[in-house]
């Protein structure tokens, strides 16, 4: 085991800061879990005129906004820098110069303050979403992290043990959300838009392909529905895509949330587990939750349906799954650097 | 007794660099009332991402025989050079004077490495130079400089920062000088220009006119505070670290016109994103 490490639960005040894509986040939590305070500082408006995150101006809103959002964190949790007991930050995966600001910014106060510091795999903090969402769950859990980035079913058999069952083959759930959202000139990101819009539209209205369905693998696929969409799309008049845009909409929400739920639901039954949970930002989309709440009670499952700020990506969620990870003493983490690649159930060493 | 110390750290290029000062027991000649007490550089591979600029930082301290509370104020190089080396030297600089509650200063990677050659060059030899012109890798085949050009004693920028092949340096500089010269009424000349910076870099460097010098530095973190004094902004750094380390408080109670919050410091680019060159506007995608 490498010097210095020790894993325990008892981190006391933690500071966390999270910047693996294109949200700024830092939060406090106390030694009990509470949230004291989880500020999230959004890029959307700076990324919508390029229609996606561009790693380069992500970094670069990441740098201006560090130590703004630790400021307000402490701020809002009422807490001073001496206070402190440890430092969190995300560790990887996501973009490479984004993650190295947060982490970096993290180290450096952990440094001044001689505090202990956790490197933080960013798949685990989603699942340390759910234990802020519900300290009670039952294990083993079956937990369905869907975003922008990732789509995968992992199972936990306790808050440090962690098993892939499944994972998207091609694009991302919260991908396919967005991508599709544009295709309907909903503007960037999207997926909240076109969740609203389908709320009022006919589901059944088209049809969608679902793909990998009724086969024996909990793996997940979204370029076909993606790609459906773009020739339904393509081969409509320009009024009938605004007329006909609130049933397009449904129906391919319809599609995309099927997929997931019923993966999560053969999953659950083939491995007979007590509960469920989502995670991720595709976790905010409306009928995602309700679908999910509905099919766990008519299974007789618990679900663990967290909020929608813990569901997108914040720092609260890093400070929770930073209590189940190895800490490092000081100063025996300076060394430690961020990564872009890192796997469910890994750590940075 | 221990000193209270000024930290300063850059890693905007291959070198990356810490260094601790604190006062001089005997106060030396203009510009440099502080001394290094313990220094370190290092040529990083730009792929660990500012990865050893911690540990190098911690190296020095436990040198000085300090600890975290000896330090009284930080200075970051604030580039140019790498994107992610430029943000991590930031980043780390923010943050020490986040967790401190101590002053931050921010002066340019150039900065450093014209404040360097100043430094060490005798009365004379500073006479000699009326232009003074640091550099470093901007990728792509470029550089990025900056053009110093003396004013009294003290050596002023000029014009805007660089990003230039080194074969069109020398052209570019004179440009520089030439806008200069008749904006101040004077006639433009050919003044000697003194080169600095790694000497793979000098090497390309053409020199048309026949006015260059060259002289050999990599970037080093005390050039963010020794040799300031020669160079237009730098003394009033200097004089706001010796406020500092001399028992001024911390940014929390911010003097006007000196230190203030850590977002005050910045980084260079000089560059914009690729993005902003290659721009997609959202638009109708069926239009």
């Amino acid at each position: 085991m490498r010097q210095g490490l020790a894993a325990s639960e008892e981190l006391g005040l933690t500071l966390a800061l999270e910047t693996s894509c294109d949200d700024t986040c830092a939060a406090v939590i106390d030694g009990s879990g509470r949230i004291l305070s989880s500020i999230i500082h959004s890029q959307d408006v700076i990324h919508e005129k390029y229609g996606g995150v561009v790693p380069e101006v992500a970094s670069r809103a990441h740098a201006e906004r560090a130590t703004v959002v630790v400021r307000e964190a402490l701020a809002e949790a009422g807490v001073g820098m001496t206070d402190l007991e440890s430092v969190a930050a995300t560790v990887g995966p996501g973009l490479i110069g984004a993650l190295l600001v947060g982490f970096h910014t993290a180290k450096a106060i952990a440094w001044g303050r001689r505090l202990p510091f956790i490197p933080v795999n960013h798949l685990h903090g989603h699942l340390g979403a759910v234990w802020l969402a519900d300290e009670q769950v039952p294990l083993p859990l079956l937990v369905l992290i869907a975003s922008g980035g990732h789509t995968m079913l992992v199972r936990a058999d306790s808050r440090r043990q962690f098993s892939l069952l499944g994972q998207t083959l091609d694009d991302a759930a919260g991908e396919a959300f967005d991508k599709g959202a544009r295709l309907l000139g909903l503007g960037y990101p999207g997926g909240k838009e076109l969740d609203q819009l389908a709320e009022r539209g006919d589901p059944q209205a088209f049809t969608f392909p679902i793909a990998l369905r009724g086969q024996d693998t909990l793996d997940f696929s979204f370029s076909g529905v993606k790609t459906s969409l773009f020739y339904l799309l393509r081969d409509m008049t320009a009024e009938q895509r605004g007329e006909r845009a609130i049933d397009v909409a449904a129906s391919y929400r319809e599609a995309v949330v099927e997929a997931l739920v019923s993966r999560l639901m053969q999953a659950a039954e083939r491995e007979q587990v007590p509960a469920v949970a989502i995670g991720g930002g595709v976790a905010a989309n409306s009928l995602l939750r309700r679908r999910v709440a509905a099919a766990a009670e008519a299974s007789g499952l618990c679900a663990v349906i967290p909020s929608f700020r813990l569901c997108t990506d914040n720092a609260a969620m890093i400070a929770s799954a930073a209590r189940y990870s190895p800490r490092l003493a000081f100063p025996h983490y300076l060394s430690v650097e961020a990564t872009s690649s890192l796997r469910l159930g890994q750590d940075v060493y | 007794m221990t000193r209270r110390l000024v930290l300063a750290l850059d890693s905007a290029t291959e070198s990356c660099t810490a260094a601790l000062l604190a006062v001089a027991a005997d106060e030396g000649g203009v510009g440099e009332p502080l001394e290094v007490v313990a220094a370190r550089r290092e040529e990083a591979l730009v792929a660990r991402g500012g990865g050893i600029l911690l540990p190098l930082v911690q190296e020095i301290l436990l040198e000085a025989g300090a600890s975290q509370v000896d330090v009284a104020a930080v200075v970051a190089g604030e580039g140019p050079g790498t994107f992610t080396g430029v943000r991590v030297a930031v980043a780390t600089a923010r943050a020490v004077s986040l967790a401190l509650g101590v002053p931050i200063y921010g002066r340019s990677t150039l900065s450093a490495l014209a404040a360097l050659v100043l430094g060490e060059a005798g009365a004379s030899e500073r006479a000699a130079w009326p232009v003074v012109v640091p550099m470093v890798d901007a990728r792509r085949g470029q550089v990025f400089a900056a053009v110093y050009a003396r004013r009294g004693s003290v050596w002023a920028e000029v014009g805007d920062l660089l990003a230039v092949a080194p074969e069109e340096l020398m052209p570019a500089v004179n440009a520089v000088l030439a806008r200069r010269e008749v904006g101040e009424g004077r006639r433009g000349g050919s003044e000697t220009v003194l080169l600095t910076g790694t000497p793979a870099l000098l090497g390309r460097v053409v020199d048309p006119y026949g006015t260059a010098q060259r002289r050999a530095r990599a970037v080093d973190a005390i050039g963010l505070v020794r040799g300031q004094g020669w160079l237009e902004g730098g003394k009033a750094v200097w004089e706001g670290l010796v406020d500092a380390v001399a028992g001024w408080g911390g940014w929390g109670t911010p003097r006007p016109g000196r230190a203030g919050s850590p977002e005050l410091v910045r980084p260079i680019y000089v560059r914009a994103p690729d993005a902003d060159i290659h721009i997609t506007k959202m638009k109708d995608p069926w239009a």
